[in-house]
């Protein structure tokens, strides 16, 4: 099996069961306490990182950029954790995973990029699967 | 018990707007990466992004004096959640370092799929038939945006 195989197994599995272990989070804690432990879990392995790696690149522009995305990031954590606490996470990440709809349709009217066939389908999929779980 | 949540609360179930909330929030977040990855390096993106959000789960929970302390039962979890948001991450850019984006991009879309299957076998969540379908209809739609 390719090396990039197995990492995009490893990639996948990761990002489930973390998902499917904020559920168990939110039976315990408040949403907002468990935003504010996962991002600090992060924050050390990301400081860790940084530290073995011996560089923080930093620009103005950046940082800019890096406060708007870590301001959506808080947003779809937090917003992830009560939708949890309202659902079933087999309903609740299937739905907020399918974000690149938001994606292309502001990089089409923002960035003025374009949207493929196999996109379209995409988006037509996500209308039909979005009216499925509202019944 | 999903569908007579579904049933008592109306035509859309209590978890979808925040569930369209967080797909709003992703579809940003989305929007910044690239030019972010175009001027910085990705480890350096993902400190000083997580800074931010960590920023505002500390300052909404001073708001809201809401208690963080570390004694509590879903510390664990939350943590759990964490490493597994990290480690994905890791893996994807290894992933993607090694591979190519078309197909690691589509293949690691498909978490939903791990989340599904631990949500049915271990908290024995059930599902209609018209979830059902949505969950396939989701999967599709994901891996063709992907693409």
């Amino acid at each position: 099996m390719p090396s990039w195989v197995a990492l995009s197994i490893i990639g996948l599995t990761c990002w489930g069961t973390g998902n499917f272990v904020r559920k168990q989070a939110i039976a315990h804690i408040s949403p907002w306490a468990v935003v504010v432990f996962q991002s600090v879990t992060v924050m050390v392995l990301a400081i860790g990182a940084i530290a073995i790696r011996g560089e923080l690149n930093v620009t103005t522009e950046a940082l800019l950029l890096a406060i708007a995305g870590g301001s959506f990031q808080f947003l779809a954590n937090i917003s992830m954790a009560f939708a949890l606490t309202r659902g079933p996470a087999s309903l609740v990440v299937p739905v907020s995973s399918m974000y690149p709809v938001m994606t292309l349709v502001l990089a089409f009217f923002i960035l003025g990029e374009t949207i493929s066939a196999t996109q379209a389908l995409g988006l037509l999929l996500s209308v039909a699967a979005l009216y499925a779980f509202s019944r | 018990m999903v569908a007579n949540e579904t049933a008592r609360r109306g035509a859309i179930p209590a978890w979808l707007p925040f569930a369209m909330l967080t797909l709003v929030g992703w579809g940003f977040w989305g929007l910044v990466q690239k030019p972010m990855t175009d001027r910085i390096d990705v480890w350096s993106v993902a400190l000083l992004q997580f800074s931010t959000t960590l920023a505002w789960g500390l300052g909404m929970a001073l708001v809201r004096r809401q208690s963080l302390d570390p004694r509590q039962k879903g510390l664990k979890y939350a943590a759990g959640a964490g490493l597994g948001s990290y480690f994905g991450s890791l893996a994807f850019l290894l992933a993607v370092d090694r591979g190519t984006a078309s197909v690691v991009v589509p293949l690691t879309a498909m978490y939903p799929l791990v989340t599904i299957l631990l949500g049915v076998m271990v908290l024995k969540e059930r599902l209609t038939a018209s979830h059902k379908a949505g969950v396939v209809l989701a999967l599709a739609a994901i891996f063709f945006l992907s693409r």
